[in-house]
């Protein structure tokens, strides 16, 4: 039997009743629960139950027998635990009962509300474990709460995603890890027309792809499957009903946790518009590329076929111009010339502005002078200005670089332009150009150049304006029929200024005149040094001068100078004023003198001063060129051109003044034609030309060089000759049949060693950029372009002959080279040996009929030449060589002697070379017997 | 370790140093982020592996880790429910941890498999005792340093803990000097 402290330890929750219902005793923790509780309280005072308490207690079965185990549950009346449990026999006695229980609690927050401890409840006890069990349910409920909620959110997202997925416009495919279709979208079912059902457990390829999709890209899918790998293509596929179309293709494999493969995820979007379109714009690209090429091409071509015949035309104007002629036929000549340089002009015009358009154009970047570029724009028109009766004059601010860097001669373009539109639209008064402009305040390298054109012309009002710088567009079109041009010079202008940095505008007023202002950004050529009269402040100090000019602009230029050099300066603007100056002071040593002058013009004055002070120097201040014999007999010591050269206003005055002080200069050969060059400049030169006008023009200037050349028509033709004999110099156009220029230097390149190969200058209407590398690169030494300009074929033979280091024809060809005169075909001396006296006479007889037949028969021999007929070329030749002669063509003639070999040898293409040289030499004649007659 | 653990270690690094860093810490440990069972064991590794990425990512001691989480640990079971029964464990330090080993041993009934420390007090006295801590666990005395303070605080009491003897160091088991000062 348990004694009562083994109850009290075992049993915190026991209660000891007596039969009276006094609670006799009771537990540790029913104390704590119910502090109030005292031993004999009766039972009802301090608890309650659902039950008659009297039914409650078993002192009957206490007495009679064990007491039943049933279970009764009472409540403590002031705590409100409940306790269950049952009641048994307080050891032998029957007046009492143990009511042995628990509290009866579900929630732990009952331990605290009954103060109960750990204590409370010993091992054998339950109810705590059951507590630790429903605390553990509380916590898996709270997880199952939060998984569910992330469940929920987690589900919400998947279906947010699957009905995207469901719903969009592209195509969806879920497959397993090895690619079989386990899900595919509505979108899928619409675009290949397989419903859900066909399409699972297939692969996507064996059911979309087929003969135009690229095996390639199927093979790199592949690939990319087989490693677990995602991948994103284009590629063609097929609808059910076979139709084709383009579709974008990203893949994604969807890995587990654990990185294991669980599906491939594809998204599929129909691309075909945006293929179609790609392609369209490809094509459109490619055509416009090409047509852009073809562009460049036409107007390549164009220009080489416009310039071919002006080359002809504008070459035989200039050899015609050093010859003798009537007035008349000067006259016709200047018209030749004059039209082929506006047409020229146009040509270039239209060049340049698709160069512009095409943005194919590049600006140089070289040092020049300023003023000179100014100079020789306002050259070009002085002649024109003068004949009009206007002045023309510039004036460049103190503060502008005349040392600048930039594109010289798109700068002067521009210059011209403006200045030949000012010069054409003004018919009295001065054409002004005037200079200033600051340094550029980003960068202290950069000058901002302003320049202004300003004419006292027929001006423009506001409309005509507007139209000026658009691309063909005239003021109206009656300007064309009065003024010609292409309506492009401004337009051009505007787009070079821009391309420089700068723009243009106008300002105009109808019947007053126009200005047009336009700047352009150069660099500062800061190490150039100044010239000898910029600085000049000592040698002429102190000389008085007197200038008469009626316009005064240029009194205020000539004033500015002047007076720059420290010149005393009368300034009169017009003849009386002059006199009486010249009458008042004494001191004036020297007369700068206007010609063109209302009133008194400049002769009448001079006149006047030579007798008021005969000796009194004077400068004519004229236009370029202007003599006037009136002058010869009084003191004129120099003339002056328009617009005002302060160079050379300086070396005029210092002639007068200070002759001592003048800086030594060397003289240049003015004249065009050097004809002595070919003496000073040895060079064996070969023309290679397929145009016989060409070749004419060609071997004329060269011959007013002095040189004698010969001429081929093509590059194979370039290489027989080389085989022939050693050329110094190859002037090589760049279009010939057969073979071109650029071919036959690769070949020159490639069968002779540097120091054998001739110098070979590409001769080439092409204009266009770009080709100039494209010859370099071929091997070529240097490049003129055609129409020749006479300057520019001395400067490159003046090139070439340096670097030959010349005089170099070769003496032992020089001595194989049949000696004849070398300036002329008609071989007068050997006509004399024939005919005597008659030669002449004979050679006016037979000439022209010479001329008839060789055309003829040299017609002949080219059509043979081209048939490989060289027996028909022999008797050509032969026919040739004995006619040719007795009109003195001694050259022509051993040329045709040549050909009669050669067309019987084994090597009968030579003959090709030798038939250009006879061409040549006969068009040589030809203008030789124009010319004398 | 049962889920509980690691839900305060989430708690904990969500307290400290924020949601985002929590992610941080479980790509670090190489863990998923789907949260814990309460009730589930988990290899020990995982807990183990997400110390050692909160330290590595907060520069921290694992130690000082432990130690701060061994303090929120009281505060998390509390909040998790466990409170009443922490209260009924015991309303001071001494009875508290008198009866640990009995709390211990009653929730293995509901931890099933779960490996408590043992604790045992003596030299106790009215205001001192000698905490002998027990574990199959290396490693985790700074988290029972922690747990001490957490429980003094929620009793409101103010304790000194002493570490005297050392596993880490080759004491048989860790033995912890515990002083109430207030």
């Amino acid at each position: 039997m348990l004694d009562s402290a083994q109850i009290a330890q075992l049993f915190p929750f026991f209660i000891l009743i007596s039969e009276d219902l006094r609670i006799l005793e009771f537990g540790s923790a029913i104390a704590r629960a119910q502090p109030d509780m005292r031993a004999g309280d009766l039972f009802e005072t301090q608890f309650k139950s659902s039950k008659p308490l009297a039914d409650l207690f078993p002192f009957d079965e206490a007495r009679q027998k064990q007491i039943s185990d049933k279970m009764i549950s009472i409540d403590l009346l002031s705590s409100g635990m409940s306790l269950s449990g049952q009641f048994t026999k307080a050891g032998a006695v029957e007046d009492k009962v143990f009511f042995l229980g628990s509290p009866t609690i579900n929630n732990l927050n009952a331990l605290k509300e009954y103060n109960l401890s750990l204590r409370d409840f010993p091992p054998h006890n339950a109810i705590s474990d059951m507590l630790f069990m429903l605390q553990a349910r509380e916590a898996s409920l709270a997880d199952s709460r939060v998984l569910l909620e992330r469940l929920r959110d987690s589900r919400n997202e998947a279906l947010k995603l699957s009905q995207v997925a469901a719903r969009t416009k592209n195509m969806v495919v879920v497959t397993s890890p090895y690619g079989e279709i386990e899900w595919v979208n509505a979108a899928f079912e619409t675009l290949t027309g397989y419903t859900s059902a066909e399409s699972i457990g297939k692969r996507p390829g064996d059911l979309l792809q087929g003969p135009n999709s690229d095996p390639q890209v199927i093979a790199h899918m592949h690939d990319c499957l087989e490693r677990g790998e995602g991948f994103n293509v284009e590629i063609i596929n097929y609808s059910k009903s076979g139709e084709e179309y383009w579709v974008q293709i990203e893949v994604q494999p969807v890995l587990s946790d654990d990185g294991n493969l669980l599906n491939f995820m594809a998204v599929e979007t129909d691309v075909t518009e945006r293929r179609e379109f790609a392609d369209a714009l490809r094509r459109a690209r490619d055509e416009a590329e090409a047509a852009n090429r073809a562009k460049s091409d036409f107007l390549a071509n164009m220009s080489h076929e416009i310039r071919t015949p002006l080359n002809g035309i504008l070459g035989v104007a200039s050899i015609l111009s050093d010859m003798q002629m009537n007035t008349q036929q000067q006259e016709y000549l200047d018209i030749i010339r004059r039209s082929g340089d506006s047409l020229l002009t146009i040509i270039n015009d239209i060049l340049d502005f698709s160069k512009i358009e095409a943005n194919k154009l590049e600006l140089e970047v070289q040092p020049f002078d300023l003023r000179k570029c100014i100079e020789d724009a306002l050259d070009l028109f002085s002649s024109a200005a003068s004949k009009k009766g206007i002045d023309l004059a510039y004036l460049i601010a103190p503060n502008v670089p005349s040392r600048l860097i930039g594109d010289e001669t798109r700068l002067r373009q521009v210059l011209v332009n403006l200045v030949s539109n000012a010069v054409k639209f003004t018919q009295k008064g001065e054409v002004v150009v005037e200079v200033n402009g600051a340094v550029f305040e980003a960068d202290d390298q950069q000058f901002n150049a302003m320049f202004s054109i300003k004419d006292t012309g027929i001006g423009m009002d506001a409309e005509e304006q507007e139209r000026l710088f658009k691309a063909f567009s005239q003021v109206d079109a009656s300007m064309t029929r009065k003024y010609g041009g292409t309506g492009l010079g401004l337009a051009i202008c505007k787009r070079l200024c821009e391309l420089m940095h700068g723009d243009i505008s106008v300002e105009s007023e109808k019947g007053v005149g126009t200005m047009f202002h336009f700047s352009v950004r150069l660099g500062i050529d800061a190490d150039a040094p100044a010239e000898s009269w910029e600085n000049d402040r000592d040698s002429l100090r102190g000389h008085s001068v007197l200038i008469v000019d009626d316009n005064t602009t240029n009194r205020i230029i000539l004033m500015q100078f002047l007076e720059n050099w420290g010149v005393n300066v009368r300034s009169a603007s017009n003849g009386i004023e002059a006199l009486y100056h010249l009458k008042q002071d004494n001191a004036i040593e020297l007369a700068i003198l206007d010609v063109q002058m209302p009133e008194m013009d400049g002769i009448a004055l001079a006149r006047e001063v030579t007798t008021l002070r005969p000796n009194l120097p004077m400068i004519v201040f004229s236009s370029v060129g202007y003599r006037d014999r009136q002058f010869e007999a009084m003191n004129v010591t120099g003339y002056l051109n328009k617009p005002l050269r302060p160079r050379e206003l300086h070396r005029l005055l210092l002639e007068n003044f200070s002759p001592s002080d003048l800086p030594k200069t060397t003289v240049e050969a003015s004249a065009l034609f050097d004809h002595e060059m070919g003496e000073r400049v040895k060079l064996s030169i070969l023309i290679a030309e397929d145009n016989t006008v060409n070749q004419h023009v060609a071997v004329g200037i060269l011959r007013r060089l002095g040189y004698q050349s010969d001429v081929v028509g093509n590059g194979l033709e370039v290489l027989d000759a080389l085989r022939l004999r050693k050329y110094d110099v190859i002037l090589m156009d760049i279009q010939m049949p057969e073979m071109d220029g650029v071919e036959a230097t690769k070949r020159i390149m490639q069968n002779y060693p540097e120091g054998e190969r001739p110098y070979i200058i590409a001769l080439t209407a092409h204009a266009l950029q770009g080709y100039r590398e494209q010859y370099l690169a071929a091997g070529m030494q240097d490049y003129i372009s055609k129409p020749i300009v006479v300057k520019e074929l001395r400067a490159a033979l003046e090139r070439a002959g340096a670097q030959r280091n010349v005089p170099l024809i070769d003496s032992e060809i020089a001595n194989k080279t049949p000696k004849i005169d070398a300036y002329t075909q008609i071989n007068m001396t050997y006509l004399q040996e024939i005919f005597g006296e008659d030669a002449e006479l004979m050679l006016s007889d037979l000439m022209p009929m010479f001329l008839e037949e060789a055309v003829t028969e040299l017609t002949k021999m080219q059509l043979n030449a081209a048939n490989q007929n060289w027996d028909g070329i022999r008797i050509s030749a032969h026919t040739l060589k004995s006619a040719s002669a007795s009109v003195g063509l001694t050259k022509f003639s051993e040329l045709c002697q040549q050909l009669e070999t050669v067309a019987t040898s084994d090597t009968p293409h030579s003959c090709h070379a030798l038939i250009q040289q006879a061409n040549a030499s006969f068009a040589a004649a030809q203008a030789e017997w124009s010319a004398r007659n | 370790m049962y889920g509980l653990v690691n839900k305060a270690v989430e708690g904990f690094v969500k307290q400290e140093l924020g949601d985002d860093a929590w992610s941080a810490v479980c790509a670090k440990a190489g863990i998923q982020d789907l949260g814990f069972i309460s009730m589930d064991s988990y290899d020990d590794q995982v807990t183990y592996d997400l110390v050692g990425a909160a330290s590595e990512l907060t520069g921290l001691e694992a130690n000082t880790i432990l130690e701060g989480f061994g303090r929120y640990w009281m505060l998390y079971t509390a909040e998790e429910g466990y409170g009443a029964l922490l209260d009924m464990t015991g309303s001071n330090i001494h009875e508290f941890l008198e009866n640990l080993n009995g709390m211990h041993s009653r929730i293995r009934t509901t931890f099933e498999g779960l490996k408590p420390p043992d604790f045992e007090c003596t030299d106790v006295t009215d205001t001192t005792l000698l905490l002998h801590y027990r574990t199959f666990r290396p490693g985790l005395a700074p988290m029972a340093i922690g747990i001490l303070h957490g429980l003094a605080e929620r009793l409101n009491q103010k304790i000194t803990v002493e570490h005297r003897d050392k596993a880490a160091e080759g004491a048989d088991h860790d033995t912890f000097y515990i002083e109430v000062i207030g």
